[in-house]
């Protein structure tokens, strides 16, 4: 007797995404805080 | 294509190792200047988030690619002189290659892992000078 065919969409679960969802997280956090200093630098407003 | 990104994937796996045993030493093991190891960690973090992202991100594409080749397999699946091994639409496929036990899962959280690593090292030599 044949299986049915497995499509991987239907194999995924909800902690297949969660490495991509933090790393994104923390990629577009670093982004955000490196253009704020770098505003901050040009600007000459930073406190340091 | 697909066979291509698998192995661009790999490839970005070895570059974040190579990476990431060259740049960690550098912060652990030397006598630097707090303010040279606080640029190397700060530059060292970005990079190794870019690593690791673009290679988390190869994988939807090949999952994409995956799909795709099931349809290609399946095109002629009612015509009874179409008879193939099937490799991307056998059952066991998904199962083997989407099991919570395949090794780019495990790496996708030991990235993060030294992920956590570089950000602390940011904050502590950040803290140390400012």
């Amino acid at each position: 007797m044949s299986r049915q065919s497995t499509d991987p969409t239907t194999e995924r679960h909800w902690w297949d995404e969660l490495p991509l969802k933090i790393s994104s997280a923390l990629l577009y956090s670093f982004a955000t805080v490196i253009a704020v200093v770098a505003l901050l630098g040009i600007l000459g407003k930073l406190p340091f | 294509m697909r066979n291509g990104y698998l192995q661009g994937q790999w490839q970005r796996v070895q570059m974040f190792l190579v990476f990431n045993t060259v740049a960690l030493p550098l912060i652990f093991g030397t006598v630097q200047p707090e303010q040279v190891k606080l640029i190397i960690c700060v530059v060292g973090l970005g990079i190794h988030m870019v690593i690791l992202q673009a290679t988390l991100r190869a994988d939807g594409w090949i999952q994409f690619l995956d799909a795709r080749m099931i349809n290609l397999e399946q095109l002629d699946d009612e015509d009874p002189s179409g008879v193939r091994v099937k490799v991307f639409s056998h059952p066991d496929f998904a199962g083997k290659r989407y099991s919570w036990l395949a090794s780019r899962k495990a790496f996708g959280f030991f990235g993060l892992a030294v992920s956590a690593v570089w950000v602390w090292q940011s904050i502590h030599y950040f803290r140390l000078l400012f």
